[in-house]
């Protein structure tokens, strides 16, 4: 169906949709877009504005797609007038807090956007390992940006770390590990780096989090995309002139997890819709207790026995074997010491990061399989270059070849 | 650091609220096995399990009871743990059902071997680490 706009007008849609501009040239979470054959997909669970810079004709299709005129710009006058002060104060570092569904992303996109538009060349960060807009789920991601873009998501990440996991409980160690080895790299790269973090931002957990990353990161500026008052705890001792409050929007929708989740794997399908099979020979392992002990035959026999390691001083034995160990007491007792049984086959669809000779990460895959003797992996991942592959990293996820969610790793399972 | 880092505190909570609070020892014994399948499932999530584990058990009408069903119940002076095979009206029949007894005092002819419940396993194990000593027991040296 085609709208038009006058300049000035604002269209709201909500997808799942498609949108063209047919004439005219409009501007959409701050980047402008103008008439192409290729229309831009807005997701499910997604609503943004489109603003008319000239008269405008726009294609909208889509069944599920919601399309309403809005009368007043949704965007805060407060959100440009924070673009001014950045651009003329040469504010380097911002980080950005909010609840779920307050509009972070949004926030972080249109900003990077503007600052572009300006010459100022942005980096955004992505710290929501649960709803990541840059890099699969599961990994930080940073975008440089060079050109401006509607969704962080539609361009190639410049950099991914993964973390291994939807949310950093139970990984702080990785989370904040991560966290230090991006911000130094975007600030390398960009004149600006925005930070847009996870909505965890209450109990323990977020409060510790939270606090980590913002006494890390140092940040020039804190913004605040709070309803009312639940972020100020977080804030209580940072100077005033670092932190800038923002009402969140009235359109900031409520993502429901199930939906949370199709959004996730729709992600994830596309960074594996050209994976194909690799077999990796030789390779470190990392976040694992496979592949770090000195390999060895234990003192007495253990059916189904594919491989053994002995690992470090009380950590004991690792044994790869058939099938699960009878009675672990027992074998435990007659080796003298703890054991870890890894049974063949359990490693299959664990997500793994592939890193590089630096410990860059080049990508991610699903491990399909793994002869733990003969140190041989098959994974299926997009990640070209096999040859600079050195270290598969283990996750606590499991992801399939076409890039749905299949379950968990229990932590300290390899 | 003075932030819990993870939640499973929450779940040993969860798991002495059990020990505390459930009368019937072969439920609490249930309902911990039933977290322990949960968090099997859900590793990445200890906060959930915990919620989850709130409503493993709810107070029902034995009218509501179905074939199948795991029960706890009072009945003739009796705490049973079972699992209905039949039902006619309130009269239940139970199949694997466990007794538990709460006897005060009682004389039995004991095999040669028994197992005894140390309680005093981390005054013997980690000294270093016990700061009070459990009251009305001596620490075993």
């Amino acid at each position: 169906m085609n709208h038009t706009l006058k300049k000035g007008e604002i269209l709201s849609v909500a997808g799942p949709a498609f949108v063209r501009v047919k004439r005219g040239m409009v501007e959409i979470v701050g980047a402008p877009l103008k008439p192409s054959r290729v229309p831009l997909k807005i997701p499910e669970g997604k609503t943004v504005p489109f603003e008319a810079r000239k008269p405008s004709v726009l294609s909208i299709t889509g069944a599920d797609a919601r399309v309403e005129e809005i009368r007043k710009r949704t965007i805060p006058r407060k959100w440009d007038l924070l673009i001014e002060r950045i651009a003329r104060r040469r504010i380097r570092k911002i980080i950005v807090l909010g609840e779920m569904d307050t509009g972070k992303s949004f926030f972080a996109t249109y900003v990077a956007n503007k600052l572009l538009g300006r010459g100022i060349r942005p980096a955004v960060l992505d710290c929501d390992i649960g709803q990541s807009d840059i890099g699969p789920p599961g990994c930080f991601g940073v975008l440089v940006l060079k050109r401006p873009t509607p969704f962080l998501a539609l361009q190639e990440p410049t950099a991914i770390e993964m973390v291994g996991a939807h949310s950093p409980a139970l990984h702080f160690l990785p989370t904040v590990a991560a966290f230090s080895r991006m911000t130094k790299q975007a600030l390398k790269s960009a004149d600006v780096l925005i930070i847009n973090t996870n909505g965890w931002v209450q109990g323990d957990g977020g409060r510790a989090m939270k606090r980590t990353k913002l006494e890390a990161f140092d940040p020039d500026l804190i913004v605040l995309m709070q309803r009312d008052r639940e972020l100020e705890h977080l804030v209580v001792r940072e100077p005033k002139r670092k932190i800038v409050r923002m009402v969140v929007s009235r359109k900031a929708s409520f993502t429901p997890p199930d939906e949370r989740k199709l959004l996730r794997e729709e992600i994830s399908r596309r960074y594996m819709k050209n994976a194909r099979t690799i077999t990796i020979r030789g390779f470190f392992t990392a976040r694992a207790y496979y592949g770090t002990g000195q390999v060895s035959q234990p003192p007495v026999p253990v059916p189904g026995l594919l491989h053994a390691e002995r690992l470090s001083g009380w950590e004991g034995w690792l044994l790869v074997t058939k099938k699960p160990i009878r009675n672990p007491a027992r074998l435990s007792e007659r080796l003298k010491s703890r054991i870890m049984n890894i049974v063949a086959g359990s490693e299959r669809n664990v997500m793994v990061g592939l890193l590089d000779a630096r410990d860059r990460c080049l990508g991610i895959g699903s491990l399909q399989s793994l002869d733990y003797a003969r140190r041989i992996a098959r994974i299926v991942t997009p990640v070209r270059n096999k040859k600079a592959i050195c270290t598969i990293q283990f996750s606590s996820l499991r992801l399939d070849p076409k890039g749905y969610e299949a379950g968990f790793v229990t932590p300290g399972s390899f | 650091m003075t932030f819990k880092e993870t939640e499973y505190p929450g779940l040993l909570g969860e798991i002495r609220r059990i020990a505390e609070t459930e009368r019937d020892p072969a439920l609490a014994l249930e309902r911990i096995r039933e977290l322990i399948l949960i968090e099997n499932r859900i590793p990445l999530y200890p906060g959930l399990v915990t919620l989850v584990g709130q409503s493993l058990v709810e107070e029902v009408s034995v009218s509501d009871l179905s074939p199948g069903d795991t029960v706890s119940l009072d009945a003739d002076g009796r705490t049973l743990l079972g699992i209905v095979a039949e039902r006619k009206g309130r009269s239940l029949l139970l199949k694997n059902a466990v007794l538990s007894e709460h006897i005060p005092q009682t004389r039995v002819d004991a095999p040669e071997k028994a197992r005894r419940l140390n309680r005093n396993a981390l005054e013997t194990s980690w000294p270093s680490l016990v700061f009070q000593r459990r009251s009305g027991k001596r620490a075993a040296r």
